[in-house]
């Protein structure tokens, strides 16, 4: 058991008389010995806080501060201190979110300050401690909490992206405003003859070129939709790297975020997986996608457990070979070492030359001690090996708007 | 413990009025020293110490003790100097002590001059009560113990955005008033013959069990 400061002192005084008195056999320091004791009899009363109102202002956002007030009531007798607990992701950056008060029957409290949430969720703030103690701070410290019904969404601000650069030689348009899905609706633009396949309907048969080519026919027709859009989000451990605001999982996250509103504002389907986490969203178009895409973002944690890109590969393989999707990867490449995952969606996506597969790696600046110089040549390698298999790459070095980046095109033969 | 001054960047000016704790600690060390002082010199010591030195110079150097403490940013009225007024005024307890005269005449059989001579002085103070000057420094202790906790207190909380002037101001008042009101009763309530008539040998293994008890909690 904790022993509480005063009630040490008051008991070492204490002890230190007695002792010298019963020492010296002297009646008067051993009834002066009582005197500090005395005090340690003052009992913590029972105190009565109640919650009067409470609001939260804004604060939607990573780095956005918001507002909270909240006004209770305390009645009773003794030190009241009320702490409206706040989560470990959050700083203070006006007033107290903890008030402490002498009270004597009754007394107003108030709680007002301002606080920046430093990392993307949901968090509940609808704890408040309460301990109560005697007005010496000795004896036992009651403690409590209540709640009140406040809570707090926060996201990551997406940062809107004009346009997302392409990749000039090898493919005129892997990512172009206008390219069309391979599944879908057929639509009314017709495309090209081809011979006949089960499951095809019968009232796509072109007859008279059936009666022509003495084969069965159908006319096949452009499907409505844009491609699909299929984002590999690494949050394996290594990703945690980094402070508290600024890590890597939280710039891949803002990666994910920024390209999923770009392409679903465009019409796109984008899916997503969370490496490490092997979870994975269908893709979809529309707001609504881009809704889910945010929720599902707000939940991720850097994993446990650690899994390759290969992996992740191959358990979205079925879902990569129905859509044919520009994939991306998002990763940090010195550490998954993404070669033969890239190789293998390249050419599951390939038609022709085309490789609509990109890697986004980040990194950040580490200084120029010879771990940090070994990285960055394997990184260097890496780089170098993907952009040799006709796969674009783009390199995030954190702090630099992501906008630029993503614009910045890539020239290679 | 460190003053305010060491961690002033941190404490926001609303904190100001914290710097109190520390002087008014220092008015009660120096009224508790002053106490302490007019204890030893009622008491017999004071004959044969004052053979050897000049005593009058003790004022100006126990009365600035708080003040050095203070400028090493420390508690003016620790409990080293608590201890060190209570072994001043011992004197006079010596005076009714069972025990000093067990050792005198323990003494007695080595040099019976010098034992005749201390039973001579110390004997003849038996009638003086230190009690209401121990007890003055013993309630300025406690208070100034309670003052400083609570200034503690209100600085850690200054120091992490609470405003706590109501809470510390309150704090000193209320300990204020409990102890003195305490203080007033005290010599009243001990003045009542309270001495238990029970066996001699009964008190003495009670007195052998608190001191062994108070013993251990001390070293704790």
């Amino acid at each position: 058991m904790k022993i509480r400061k005063g009630t040490y002192v008051l008991v070492k005084t204490s002890m230190f008389l007695l002792v010298l008195g019963i020492l010296l056999t002297s009646y008067e320091l051993v009834a002066l010995s009582v005197f500090p004791v005395l005090f340690l009899l003052t009992p913590t009363l029972p105190l009565r806080v109640k919650v009067l109102g409470h609001e939260l202002e804004g604060g939607r956002y990573v780095g956005e501060d918001f507002r909270v007030s909240i006004s209770m009531t305390a009645s009773g007798f003794g030190v009241v201190k009320v702490m409206h607990k706040l989560p470990e992701h959050f700083e203070l950056s006006e007033g107290s979110n903890a008030v402490a008060r002498f009270v004597i029957g009754s007394s107003r409290l108030e709680i007002d300050y301002r606080a920046i949430p430093t990392k993307r969720g949901k968090y509940s703030l609808e704890k408040l401690v309460i301990q109560v103690e005697n007005p010496f701070l000795t004896g036992k410290l009651f403690v409590r909490e209540i709640e009140v019904p406040l809570e707090v969404e926060v996201k990551q601000k997406v940062p809107k992206l004009i346009k997302i650069g392409v990749h000039r030689g090898i493919a005129r348009s892997p990512t172009p405003d206008v390219d069309v899905s391979k599944i879908g609706v057929p639509g009314t633009d017709f495309r090209e003859i081809r011979e006949y396949v089960s499951g095809d309907p019968v009232k796509f048969i072109n007859w008279k070129a059936s009666a022509r080519k003495n084969d069965v026919m159908v006319n096949q027709y452009e499907v409505e939709g844009k491609k699909s859009v299929w984002i590999f989000l690494d949050a394996n451990p290594y990703m945690k790297h980094g402070e508290l605001i600024r890590n890597y999982l939280e710039a891949a996250i803002e990666v994910a975020n920024a390209l999923s509103y770009y392409y679903t504002h465009r019409g796109y389907r984008v899916g997503l997986y969370v490496v490490g986490h092997r979870r994975y969203l269908y893709p979809d178009t529309g707001r609504r996608q881009f809704r889910r895409m945010v929720d599902e973002l707000i939940r991720v944690e850097p994993s446990e457990t650690h899994e390759s890109m290969e992996e992740a590969f191959e358990n979205s393989k079925t879902l990569l070979i129905t859509y044919k999707p520009l994939i991306y990867f998002i990763t940090r490449i010195e550490y998954s070492k993404p070669v033969r995952a890239v190789l293998k969606a390249s050419k599951v996506s390939r038609r022709g030359r085309l490789a609509p597969v990109e890697v986004i790696t980040l990194t950040m600046d580490g200084g120029n001690d010879f771990p940090e110089k070994a990285i960055g040549i394997l990184r260097k390698s890496l780089e170098a090996r993907i952009r040799s298999a006709g796969v674009k790459l783009t390199v995030w070095e954190l702090g630099r708007p992501l906008s630029q980046i993503l614009l910045k095109e890539v020239l290679y033969a | 413990m460190k003053l305010l001054s060491e961690k002033k960047g941190r404490v926001r000016l609303g904190g100001s009025y914290l710097l109190i704790g520390p002087v008014i600690n220092l008015m009660l060390a120096e009224i508790a020293a002053y106490f302490a002082l007019l204890a030893f010199f009622k008491s017999p010591t004071i004959v044969i110490l004052s053979k050897y030195f000049a005593l009058q110079l003790l004022y100006p150097v126990i009365l600035s003790i708080p003040i050095i403490l203070l400028i090493l940013r420390k508690n003016p009225f620790s409990f080293a100097l608590f201890y060190f007024l209570i072994l001043l005024s011992i004197g006079n307890l010596l005076a009714r002590s069972e025990l000093f005269y067990a050792s005198l005449d323990a003494l007695y059989l080595k040099s019976p001059e010098l034992a005749s001579y201390l039973n001579s002085i110390f004997s003849s103070a038996k009638h003086v009560s230190a009690l209401n000057l121990l007890l003055n420094i013993v309630w300025l202790f406690v208070l100034s113990q309670l003052i400083w906790i609570s200034t503690e207190k209100g600085r850690e909380m200054e120091e992490r955005g609470m405003s706590s002037r109501n809470l510390v101001v309150f704090q000193w008042g209320f300990a204020f008033v409990v102890t003195y009101f305490i203080f007033l009763l005290y010599p009243l309530v001990f003045s009542i013959n309270l001495a238990p008539q029970a066996p001699l040998i009964l008190i003495g293994i009670i007195g052998g069990g608190v001191f062994i008890v108070a013993a251990f909690l001390l070293t704790r």
